[in-house]
């Protein structure tokens, strides 16, 4: 249910920014409609994906690493 | 000058550090808690604009500026004070109070000082009282990052201290102006760097994701507030409009989420993300106009309360469980259901919901990268928030309070702690709906709408998609106990290196001296031994058997007048020690 509610939510938010109107935008993005969904999406895929993926498993160690000295 | 230096918000804290334990045997510790930030409020409201001007070795010495910037620290600083000392009321040891009380005068010495050298001062008080709040944890692990943190911020003190001298011996004035972007020399870069070290600017931030989460519960939540916050002032006072900050901010605000989004411990994500945060503060200095220098300014106010909200938050469940790793947390909810509504609250702040505090001061930042048309910068910035919703929006509620369940005991902290949170939630919703009430306090007049139609639809679809996202990827996420490395490698693991260079070529040489000590130097020893012995033949024994020899005919003359008359001896006593006089003073 609360599932439900929540795509609900994102989904009429996103369309919903046809309809929202843009005082002097700064940039072209700015006038993309649905542009920022589509950026928080993709920007939290990348964000996780490249600590997980690529960032942890170069960086990570054991908790006790710097112990054993 | 003596009058004005009661005056000092400082002294007000010094005096009551140094006071504590004096105040704790007869009672009063609790109450004076309370009441000192309380006078240094009133204090403050009365504050002329220049006080404690002295003259100290032909150098002027300013401890009392004060304008419009400097009040909103000093505001900030004062009010983090009370809520600090409410949610540390319950601990009992007084020394952990005075090291968080020389600590804050600390800040507030720096925030109010006129001159370099006055600065200076409260820099160096600031480091060292402030490292007292991380080994007073009393553990292995503690002590070992206080020393690393104390070191750190030596450094960075003898950086500073560096381009203090040499702007001295440049210039002859140590006033703590804005120095013009186009007019930086050397002593001015060393100067930043210095700052930058207090600000967590990568590469010289290290130490602060090292320490914060060793120290006390307690401790942390003053340490978050205040070192990074007061560098951010010090930067925004002399450096404004300086390019390089907004690079270094812009990066570092990325370089801190990227850390949360992976690391178990919560205190170390809170850690990474001051360093996130600042970046913001970082950066809109760099920007350095009206709205990128206020937006820096409301950042830091607001910044100061949601993330002690958040360092409360999480140092509640440590103190009532004794853990803070993610990965050993999990369904908390119905045990602790307070501390997760303050920390949600903390939260929500930080990622920038509407009608809390975060939504009302950094998007004046993000607008003002916006203004200046830096586009790249403006998207970095805009992703940074996307991660710092991801990781302490969602993630870390979601690992301590539900999640999968660790069966911890647990209840919610003393009433203290509760209302110290309560206090911070309450000013997180009062800055986030009243957004005046931090406006006005600002340097520059405010142009400035939050409450957009655009801006409010662009923060709930960014907010809503990276709760979409999170949702997709839940299981990658989930916290793994495993440390990752970072900067501080090079220290930590550098000092291995001068053990390795101590144990191979330093002993290498120091065997190589002592080959060369036995074939050259045994040599000429036991030459020297032979001239010493002839000496000691020839010379002094001849001289003790020449003696003895004397001894021995003194004897017999001693024999000879021992007549058995008293008065005979009386005499040759005084003619002895006459004699013996005159040997004295001749010899």
């Amino acid at each position: 249910m609360l599932k439900k509610v929540f795509f609900a939510g994102v989904i009429i938010l996103a369309a919903l920014d046809v309809f929202v109107p843009r005082h002097e935008p700064h940039f072209a993005i700015d006038t993309i409609p649905v542009f920022w969904s589509l950026f928080g999406l993709v920007g939290c895929l990348v964000l996780g994906l490249l600590g997980k993926w690529l960032l942890s498993p170069l960086l990570k160690r054991d908790e006790e690493y710097y112990n054993n000295e | 000058m003596s009058s004005t230096i009661f005056m000092h918000p400082a002294s007000i804290f010094i005096t009551a550090a140094l006071l504590m334990p004096l105040l704790k045997r007869l009672g009063l510790q609790k109450i004076s808690l309370a009441a000192t930030p309380l006078v240094a409020w009133y204090v403050l409201g009365r504050l002329p604009e220049t006080f404690g001007v002295c003259s100290y070795l032909g150098m002027e010495l300013t401890f009392g500026r004060v304008d419009q910037m400097t009040y909103l620290f000093l505001h900030v600083f004062v009010v983090m004070a009370l809520i600090g000392s409410l949610y540390n009321l319950h601990m009992s040891d007084p020394l952990e109070h005075s090291a968080a009380y020389l600590y804050v005068a600390g800040a507030l010495g720096v925030t109010l000082s006129g001159d370099y050298v006055s600065l200076f001062i409260f820099w160096e008080l600031m480091a060292v009282s402030s490292v007292f709040l991380i080994w007073f944890r009393r553990s292995r692990r503690s002590s070992g990052a206080g020393f690393r943190y104390l070191l750190m911020h030596t450094f960075g003190g003898l950086v500073l201290l560096a381009g203090i001298f040499l702007k001295y011996q440049m210039t002859r004035d140590l006033s703590f102006v804005q120095v013009p972007v186009t007019a930086m020399g050397l002593p001015d870069y060393l100067i930043m760097a210095g700052f930058m070290l207090n600000a967590a600017v990568p590469p010289l931030h290290a130490w602060l994701p090292d320490a914060y989460p060793e120290a006390t519960v307690g401790g942390a939540v003053f340490l978050c507030a205040f070192t990074t916050k007061t560098a951010v002032y010090v930067l925004a006072r002399a450096f404004p409009g300086s390019e390089v900050l907004t690079v270094l901010g812009a990066c570092m605000a990325l370089y801190g989420v990227i850390y949360a989004v992976i690391e178990n411990d919560a205190r170390r994500i809170l850690a990474y993300h001051i360093v996130s945060q600042v970046g913001y503060m970082v950066c809109g200095i760099g920007i350095g106009t009206a709205m990128g220098v206020n937006g820096a300014c409301a950042h830091a106010y607001a910044h100061i309360i949601y993330k002690a909200l958040l360092f409360m938050g999480v140092g509640a469940v440590l103190e009532m469980t004794g853990r803070s790793k993610l990965s050993e947390l999990g369904g908390l909810w119905r045990r602790m259901p307070l501390a997760l509504v303050f920390t949600v609250i903390g939260g929500v702040s930080i990622s920038g919901f509407p009608l809390t505090s975060g939504f009302v001061s950094k998007s004046m930042v993000v607008a003002a990268a916006g203004e200046s048309h830096y586009l790249i910068i403006f998207l970095m910035l805009m992703l940074a928030s996307v991660g710092t919703f991801l990781s302490v929006g969602i993630k870390l509620p979601y690992c301590i309070w539900f999640g999968k369940d660790s069966g911890v005991e647990a209840k919610d902290p003393p009433w203290n702690m509760q209302l110290a949170m309560l206090v911070a939630a309450g000013m997180c919703f009062l800055i986030g709906c009243y957004p005046q009430y931090l406006y006005r306090l600002l340097p520059f007049a405010v142009q400035y709408e939050p409450y957009t139609v655009y801006h409010l639809w662009e923060t709930l679809q960014v907010l809503a998609c990276t709760g979409l996202g999170f949702y997709l990827l839940r299981k990658i996420l989930a916290p793994k106990p495993v440390l990752h490395l970072d900067l501080d490698w090079f220290y930590r693991k550098g000092s291995r290196v001068v053990l390795w260079l101590a144990a191979n070529p330093v002993s290498r040489i120091n065997d190589a001296v002592g080959e060369v000590y036995k074939t050259v130097g045994l040599r000429s020893t036991v030459a020297t031994a032979r001239v010493l012995s002839s000496f000691d033949k020839n010379g002094i024994d001849r001289f003790i058997d020449g003696s003895a020899r004397h001894v021995m005919i003194v004897g017999e003359q001693l024999r000879k007048v021992q007549t058995g008359k008293i008065q005979h001896y009386i005499g040759a006593a005084f003619i002895f020690l006459f004699l013996l006089l005159i040997a004295f003073v001749l010899f």
